[in-house]
């Protein structure tokens, strides 16, 4: 029988492992008592024993070694407890059907394969497998896992600005409305037009002639023009009666104009505000 | 060695040769439609897929706004919306919402009508609304401009209705300075506003700026956008304000003192501008007759027209400042020589009276501005001499355009030198024969307010360009026409035309203001009787210019009334116009009084 039928055996852990000559299969390896089945059985003893296949990875690494460095078919040893086997049992049981057909007209590579096929062994130089794999792969899912938790988190984010964006722009726009209704109203209450009527309701009168005390050096004063009080309007039931009046003061000192005391008459209107009620 | 074909082989050939055929052929006309798509129709179809992709609005630009001197605002703009509806449509739109309960059309346009009417109140008619979305249109305006906040309301709660953009034009100071400043409306052809008159209109394109352009890429050529595509191509360019040198209180005040005058006047129309002193700035120019732009459909094109800039007029006895002045400078006379002046005088082949019958009589030179005599000014224009006298009239800037910025401006018309008869220096001298705008009858005298040096008048003091960077006109190189003394000695002796001593008359004694010195001169000039070609002895230009106060010059008024037929001391002068604006400004502008009232001057010698 093929060594892959004993690696079964061994891998089941069956007491047939200890008793040496109740093995089933009969190949010469078996019969003969060689220092190396010695080491062998050691070998597997240790195997039996050691649960987190470190001996088996460091027994199948020794393998692949020696592998790599011989060119020429080695006696067909007996199967490793590697992970290939482990993983592959059925297909390695299926394989060897298949190759112990073959092995009679196999030439030299060819047997090398078949070796390794029933050896359960991939072709290709192992990646990383088992425990150390697994670090790797949790990596990888911890940055897909926060890839999309970040894409998630942002696009949530851009929509809650997006909401605030459209309150906020509409709260411009009617500020920028309101903004520019008020200044229109204030432009045109500020327009002359508007000022005069406003004037006039407030009972305010256009000055025609204006008399004015001019202030001498020494402080006296001389009066310049003849003080005329103003017609009363006839609608605005607040004018004053005619010829209540003081005449209008513009005094003024001889030289800068800014130094008018009294009350500057306002556009169309003058002092006789102060009789208004 | 070939034996001879089998049958079966010689067909293959055959069909292996028509195929490669076919195949080749498929392929030329697929080359062919390549080359085709690719080069003669690229054009075309990369337009139509851009049709379809790429929606293309306006980025508007803001029409930049006009303000006064002192900085108020006479013409802004806003944004605003126009409603519009497709009464077609709402009844489709209405039957596929799930959010409107009530599926008849008719009421369902019925609220929208009340609703507009709620929101907008007196700004819409809801009878004409209704009556409209009950039409057939395809595309009807529902409301005038509305704000734009209100639109988003409206259009939220019924988003059949649409809006559009348009920039609405705001005139706060209604008639104020209108003839200067024009008009300007939406204009749906430019999608922007458009001046039509005035300065709204000359200067269009220094307050429009340009719109932009904004792309953004759209679902299958309809209204919605891809968001996040949309980018601005072209950014809108906003237009420059202008700043006036009008003061609007001051052209308020003087435009309703012109019309009232007018009116009492009985003037076809009346024409008033105001200089400041130093600067030529035009303060205020206003005519008896303006329009409300806010108001624009009322107005006459009459009314929208500016004839204190472009229509000329003979000025009459104002113009013997160029006799005075030229006079003077060439040291011919001085104030106070003495002339004894006829009663009328013989030019070439005509005869010039005064405007008042009297013997020969000595006047001064002084006498003969203040009374007006035609007879004294002919005779010191006859010592200038028709040289330097059409030398001097081309230094005070007659039948030149000022360029004061205003629109159709008019160069007023004084005869070339070369085309003088022997009569034409009869008429120069009197002011008539020649015409000028009463903006350059103004001009004349601000060359005496400012120690002989003219400058030419402006109506633009700055720009202000979108950024915000204040550029002032460029001053106008200033025009020496007479000697600093010649100009006092002048404006000295113009004081004298409202003066008013006892026997000393002047001409204008009404324009005198209590406590200024005033410097003025009256005018009546002949209007052309168009029947008889001739001078009319009825119809008259009553003009009147002055400097005040004329011992610190600060403001030249400029008067002209076109045949006031009144019949009342307002028809017959111009004079108290003067003063009712001289008085104005004293008391509006602070203007300090003169240190001293005016000397009264000798005028005639008895």
């Amino acid at each position: 029988m093929t060594p892959a039928v004993r690696g079964q055996n061994s891998r089941r852990g069956t007491t047939t492992r200890a008793r040496i000559g109740e093995r089933r299969d009969t190949t010469a390896e078996a019969r003969v008592d060689h220092p190396r089945a010695e080491r062998v059985r050691e070998r597997r003893d240790a195997e039996r024993r050691d649960r987190d296949g470190a001996v088996r990875k460091r027994v199948a690494e020794q393998r692949l070694v020696r592998e790599r460095t011989r060119d020429q078919p080695r006696r067909p040893e007996r199967v490793g407890t590697d992970r290939a086997a482990v993983s592959g049992r059925a297909t390695t049981a299926a394989s060897t059907r298949t190759e112990s057909g073959k092995r009679a007209r196999t030439s030299a590579p060819v047997r090398v394969r078949a070796d390794l096929v029933a050896r359960g062994r991939r072709l290709v130089p192992k990646s990383p497998t088992g425990a150390k794999a697994a670090p790797f792969v949790v990596l990888v899912m911890t940055l897909l896992g926060a890839g999309l938790i970040a894409t998630l988190w942002l696009s949530t984010a851009a929509a809650a600005d997006s909401y605030q964006l459209e309150g906020l722009r509409n709260d411009i726009s009617s500020l920028t409305d309101q903004n520019a209704r008020l200044r229109r109203d204030v432009e045109s209450r500020e327009a002359a037009p508007r000022l005069a009527d406003s004037a006039r309701d407030l009972g305010l009168v256009p000055v025609d002639e204006v008399a004015r005390l001019v202030v001498n050096p020494d402080g006296s004063h001389r009066l310049v023009g003849k003080p005329v009080p103003v017609p009363a309007p006839n609608t605005s039931p607040l004018a004053p009666p005619p010829g209540a009046e003081a005449p209008v003061a513009g005094a003024r000192e001889s030289d800068p104009p800014e130094a008018q005391t009294g009350r500057s008459p306002v556009e169309n209107g003058d002092g006789r505000a102060g009789h208004r009620g | 060695m070939r034996g001879p074909r089998p049958a079966d082989v010689g067909t293959n050939r055959a069909r292996l040769v028509w195929a490669r055929v076919a195949l080749i052929s498929v392929l030329v006309i697929v080359a062919g439609k390549l080359v085709q798509i690719q080069t003669f129709d690229h054009r075309r179809l990369a337009a139509a897929a851009e049709r379809q992709q790429v929606l293309r609005t306006i980025e508007h630009a803001d029409r930049g706004s006009i303000l006064d001197d002192k900085g108020r605002v006479l013409a802004f703009s806003s944004d605003a919306r126009v409603l519009y509806a497709v009464p077609k449509l709402i009844g489709d739109q209405v039957r596929q919402a799930d959010s409107i309960k009530n599926k008849d059309v008719d009421a369902y346009k019925r609220e929208i009508a009340a609703y507009l009417k709620s929101e907008l109140g007196d700004a819409v008619d809801e009878q004409e609304v209704l009556r409209k979305l009950l039409g057939n249109g395809t595309y009807v305006t529902l409301t005038g401009q509305i704000e734009p906040g209100k639109a988003e309301k409206i259009r939220a709660k019924y988003p059949v209705i649409g809006s559009e953009y348009k920039a609405a034009r705001y005139y706060p100071g209604e008639s104020v300075a209108a003839n200067i400043i024009g008009y300007a409306h939406w204009r749906h052809d430019n999608k922007r506003i458009t001046g039509l008159v005035g300065l709204e209109s000359s200067r269009d394109e220094l307050l429009a700026g340009s719109n932009g352009e904004r792309v953004a890429g759209s679902a299958r050529g309809s209204d919605m956008f891809i968001p996040g595509t949309d980018r601005v191509v072209e950014p809108a360019v906003n237009g420059s304000d202008l700043h006036l040198t009008i003061d609007a209180d001051m052209q308020y005040a003087v435009q309703n003192m012109v019309a009232d005058y007018a009116t009492r006047a009985g003037a076809r129309s009346a024409g008033v501008v105001v200089l400041d002193a130093s600067t030529a700035q035009v303060r205020a120019m206003a005519n008896n007759v303006t329009f409300d732009p806010t108001r624009f459909g009322e107005s006459t094109p009459e009314s929208r027209a500016n004839p204190a800039v472009s229509t000329p007029f003979e000025p009459g006895s104002v113009n013997k400042i160029v006799t005075a002045a030229a006079g003077i400078e060439y040291g011919l006379v001085k104030p106070e020589t003495v002339l004894s002046v006829p009663g009328n005088i013989k030019i070439a082949d005509r005869v010039i009276r005064d405007a008042w019958n009297h013997g020969r009589i000595d006047m001064t030179f002084t006498g003969v501005l203040a009374q007006s005599s035609n007879v004294g000014t002919l005779m010191v224009a006859q010592k200038i001499g028709e040289e330097r006298y059409a030398e001097f009239l081309d230094r005070f800037g007659l039948g030149t355009k000022t360029e004061v910025g205003l629109p159709g401006e008019s160069a007023g018309v004084v005869p070339p030198r070369s085309k003088w008869s022997g009569s034409t220096f009869a008429n120069l001298p009197i002011g008539q024969g020649l015409s000028m705008t009463v903006l350059q009858m103004a001009g004349m005298y601000q060359a005496i307010a400012n120690d002989g040096v003219r400058i030419p008048p402006r109506v633009i003091k700055a720009t202000v360009d979108p950024e915000g960077v204040l550029t002032p006109e460029p001053t106008p190189p200033g025009v020496r026409v007479i000697s600093p003394q010649t100009a006092k000695t002048v404006r000295d002796m113009l004081r004298s035309v409202v003066q008013n001593a006892p026997g000393q008359v002047g001409t204008g004694p009404q324009a005198a203001v209590e406590g200024y010195q005033v410097s003025g001169k009256t005018g009546t000039a002949q209007q052309i009787d168009k029947e008889c070609g001739c001078y009319s002895d009825s119809k008259y230009w009553i003009t009147f210019a002055g400097v005040f106060p004329a011992d610190k010059p600060r403001y030249v008024i400029a008067i002209v009334l076109d045949a006031p037929s009144g019949g009342n001391r307002e028809s017959r002068s111009a004079a108290p116009l003067f003063h009712d604006i001289a008085s104005y400004l004293g008391q509006r502008f602070h203007v300090p009084l003169s240190q001293e009232d005016s000397p009264v001057q000798a005028l005639t010698i008895p």
